[in-house]
């Protein structure tokens, strides 16, 4: 009997130690173990992830190519404006129609807000320790930004040349760029929200009464690619990603300038959504898009990566940071600020 | 109503639902768009119309609004009156063609049209004014689309069409022996165009100036697609405005509200001015009909009306169908850059692409066979007299006519996102302010072509033994085949074309064809815009062509 006792004792004293051990590590476990065998196997038995994203259609298309190629899990992608991506998933919240997986808007604010209404997971992808700024993450792993985007110039470089390329945001309202200008809008555009939200800062509103005066063209998205190529505006204010986006679509005509009184750093969260339909997959594909893999996608897309990590190449002509002023965005202060913007903003632009 | 029903027969089943249902699909969301626009967090009230009228972007918005439906109705009814009477009275060559172009731009849908637009006539870059800087060495381009002219323009290509059917009928109904009396006494044919003609055309004349202007004020995709980037407003841009997300009902029916308050005074007016006619015009047999002959004029006369449908129509569309097929990027033409690409794109890789279209053609034919059924038992009933609330049925049946179809989709809203049905986020809600919007052409349709069938048939197998509902199935409802699938086209092509409804009413899993192209637009996909366009003109082209086949050119007509 005693012997028997004895026999037993090894094995409770490991599941002791186990049972120990997952309390200890379950927090960490949930939050910061990236994806397991099983999350896998059940990412390949859901067979696809639905993705809303307000990365650029290009670079949208390249990441499902390669996640596609790499897991064999189909992306279904959604390209939209930051803000109808955010309404979209919010009315479907809402009514219980859920369809996307994961999300990924350019206005962190937007997830701030989500997390509140409890309707996104927390999910933390191995390399989330990587992320360069505490700031650039949730506390709880709610969410994490997946990208930095670059605000920048981009113009046509068939017709702007030498002196007339601007160099500096405030350089556009010089009168020679009259009617030759075009933005997005602070509702829609994530991008654009950012820019007015610096650049009033910097300039105050008065900045964009002078763009009003220079008839900027305002349309939904900033991403006007097409729009600039074609000549029908010759400057777009969006980020650096859009010359890229005209490489891979072979239009040549698309220059990019980092502007030298600040290059604003627009974090794009990416999370995935409590009521994923395929929430396996889900992870999966998120956890990559962290990786330095799918981290390298971005840059090669104009993005600056989010996570710090040398597997990762830069392209070479990409520009050198250093050299420019980079200006992170207090997340709290940009969302007091917001409303009053958009109401300020529309009152100047429409819409 | 007590009365009719007290003394039930079994077949007054049919059209007492009928009513109901009538009753149901058109003053229910009226009801509750009224009420809505009084409904604020704290109760009733007027803060809803108060703040309309508080915020200057509004009140832009109304002054626009108006302006643009004046400017397009007088120039639409100008051009859509010059080439009727062409067409129709004249023995200008390629008359069969002008008529094919315009009535070709009903399969159009107006925001699709300014999409090509804002290519053919951008300021700096459109092919257009390229065009006229390459020819007079000018540095500005000749149109500026994004205005309140190009918008103007756009509008105007867009309504006169309607002007052009309205004015047409009336021209084809009238007899010429007055005219011809006229110029034997020496008047010119101008002369007997605006002394004779255009007076005998008085009531579709009216109508046309009436119909174009409340087409012109309902548009939406227009306005957002090229007014709204020049910070051009209107009613319908504002209202969705206020449905972007968290949605504010009350205020967006208190935006409506007057829209709609302008539509009843002008059909009003209509009433005053013409009477009991309606929109039918004089329909006579016609006496001695001969075609007045504008000599060498008549080619001067063909260059013009070829010019109009060209650049109202084949160039637009010209534009989107090369558009689709051509990956643009915008170095040298290069007949390698042709592809398959775009159509590929939003076939497969879209993920709205396949589910907007069957979206689109389930609601659509929903919306078509069910305008088409009910507006049958409603002209019938109201026709035949056969029940004491006949009258009230024909007005249930032309009311929606009076209300936008933005400001019915806000009605449709308010009255369907919450109480005992819910319907906002399904395709039947899509479905519903199809079919509402459009039964008034249905009915119309069926109404006229009623008008030509005798009771004596029906009479006849009445005293046989047959019911009332079944002399309408087995006798009427078969000769008046044509004026039935006349107005079953209508609603079919209209509801496809439709945005301004849909873009309220659509959520990510019930979008449609309109819906998506306005998507693939504002994420700046040209090519994909390109290729939705001609993938929702190609059904509406099959749909009106295979109507033209069986019904001749009156296939349009709301009075086939």
């Amino acid at each position: 009997m005693f012997r028997k006792m004895r026999s037993a004792q090894p094995l409770a004293r490991l599941v002791t130690w186990i049972a120990l051990a997952v309390v200890a590590l379950a927090p960490s476990l949930a939050v910061a173990d990236g994806i397991t065998p099983e999350i896998l196997a059940a990412a390949k038995a859901e067979g696809q992830v639905t993705c809303y994203t307000s990365a650029d259609l290009v670079l949208a298309n390249k990441l499902k190519a390669a996640f596609e190629q790499k897991y064999g899990i189909k992306v279904n992608v959604l390209r939209q404006s930051s803000s109808t991506i955010y309404n979209r998933a919010n009315q479907e919240f809402d009514l219980g129609t859920n369809a996307a997986d994961t999300i990924e808007t350019s206005v962190m604010s937007h997830f701030v807000d989500m997390k509140a209404k409890k309707m996104l997971q927390p999910f933390a992808p191995a390399t989330a320790n990587l992320i360069r700024s505490a700031k650039l993450s949730d506390p709880e792993h709610y969410w994490h930004a997946v990208k930095l985007e670059l605000t920048s110039m981009n113009y046509n470089s068939d017709k702007l040349k030498g002196d007339d390329v601007p160099k500096t945001w405030k350089d556009l309202l010089d009168p020679k760029y009259n009617g030759k200008i075009v933005q997005g809008h602070i509702k829609s555009s994530g991008d654009t929200a950012l820019i007015a939200y610096n650049l009033v800062k910097m300039y105050g509103w008065e900045y964009f009464e002078g763009l009003r005066k220079n008839n900027v063209l305002t349309m939904q998205a900033c991403t006007q690619v097409e729009l600039v190529a074609r000549g029908e505006r010759l400057i777009m204010m969006c980020d650096y990603s859009q010359l890229f986006t005209a490489r891979a679509q072979n239009i040549s005509v698309i220059g990019a300038v980092l502007p030298q009184d600040g290059v604003f750093m627009l974090a794009g969260p990416e999370a995935i959504l409590a009521k994923a339909p395929h929430p396996n997959a889900a992870k999966v594909f998120v956890n990559w898009l962290f990786s330095p893999e799918g981290q390298t996608i971005y840059v090669e897309g104009g993005d600056a990566a989010s996570i710090d990590s040398p597997e990762m190449k830069l392209p070479p002509d990409f520009p050198d940071l250093k050299k420019y002023k980079l200006i992170d965005t207090d997340i709290d202060d940009f969302r007091k600020w917001l409303p009053g913007g958009v109401e300020k903003f529309t009152e100047l632009f429409g819409g | 109503m007590p009365g009719p029903l007290a003394r039930v027969r079994p077949q007054d089943a049919v059209w007492v639902a009928a009513a109901l249902i009538l009753a149901v699909l058109v003053l229910l969301p009226v009801y509750h768009l009224i009420v809505a626009s009084f409904t604020t967090r704290d109760g009733l009230s007027l803060a809803n119309y108060a703040q309309i009228f508080r915020v200057r972007r509004f009140q832009e918005a109304m002054l626009n609004s108006f302006l643009l439906g004046v400017a397009s109705s007088v120039f639409g009814t100008a051009i859509g009156t010059l080439l009727a009477w062409l067409v129709s009275r004249t023995n200008m060559p390629w008359r069969r063609l002008i008529r094919v172009c315009v009535l070709g731009c009903f399969a159009v849908p107006a925001f699709v049209n300014a999409l090509s637009w804002v290519l053919l006539a951008g300021p700096n870059a459109g092919s257009l004014n390229q065009i006229w800087m390459a020819l007079t060495g000018s540095r500005e381009g000749l149109i500026n689309i994004f205005s309140l002219g190009g918008l103007i323009v756009v509008a105007v290509a867009t309504v006169f069409p309607l002007a052009f059917i309205f004015m047409h009928n009336a021209f084809e109904a009238m007899d010429t022996e007055m005219e011809q009396a006229a110029r034997l006494l020496g008047a010119s044919g101008i002369r007997a165009f605006f002394t004779i003609a255009l007076p005998l055309a008085r009531p579709a004349l009216i109508a046309a100036f009436i119909m174009t202007f409340l087409e012109a004020v309902a548009l939406y995709g227009a306005p957002a697609a090229i007014g709204v980037p020049a910070r051009v407003y209107v009613i319908t841009t504002q209202v969705w405005s206020l449905f972007e997300y968290p949605p504010q009902v009350g205020m967006a029916a208190a935006l409506s509200l007057p829209l709609a308050l302008i539509t009843v005074a002008l059909l009003w007016v209509q009433r005053l001015l013409i009477g009991r006619r309606g929109f039918s015009t004089v329909r006579g047999k016609g006496g001695r009909w001969l075609r007045t002959d504008l000599g060498a004029w008549r080619w001067v006369a063909a260059g013009v009306a070829g010019l109009i449908v060209f650049v109202t129509f084949v160039l637009p569309n010209a534009v989107l169908v090369f558009r689709s097929f051509y990956r643009e990027t915008y170095g040298s033409f290069s007949v390698g850059d042709f592809t398959l690409a775009h159509y590929k794109y939003v076939l497969f890789d879209y993920i709205d692409g396949l589910p907007s279209i069957r979206n689109s053609l389930v609601t659509a034919l929903a919306a078509a066979t069910f305008a088409a059924l009910l507006a049958l038992i409603a002209a019938f009933v109201s026709r035949r007299r056969s029940v004491r609330f006949a009258g009230v049925v024909a007005f249930l049946c032309m009311l929606p006519l009076a209300i936008p179809a933005m400001v019915f989709a806000v009605g449709l809203v308010a009255t369907y996102s919450g109480g005992w049905i819910v319907l906002y986020g399904t395709l039947t809600i899509l479905a519903l302010a199809y079919l509402t919007k459009n039964l008034p052409y249905a009915f119309m349709s069926c109404n006229a072509a009623l008008a030509s069938v005798h009771t004596d048939l029906e009479s006849a197998a009445r005293v046989l033994g047959a019911s009332q509902l079944r002399a309408l199935r087995n006798i009427t409802a078969p000769l008046i085949r044509n004026g039935l699938l006349s107005g079953w086209i209508v609603v079919f092509a209209n509801s496809l074309r439709d945005l301004s409804a849909s873009v309220l009413l659509y959520t990510s899993a019930t979008t449609v064809i309109s819906t998506a192209i306005m998507d693939v637009y504002y994420a700046s996909q040209w090519g994909a815009v390109a290729a939705l366009s001609v993938i929702l003109l190609a059904i509406n082209v099959v749909a009106i062509a295979a109507g033209y086949r069986m019904l001749g050119r009156n296939v349009l007509s709301p009075n086939a």
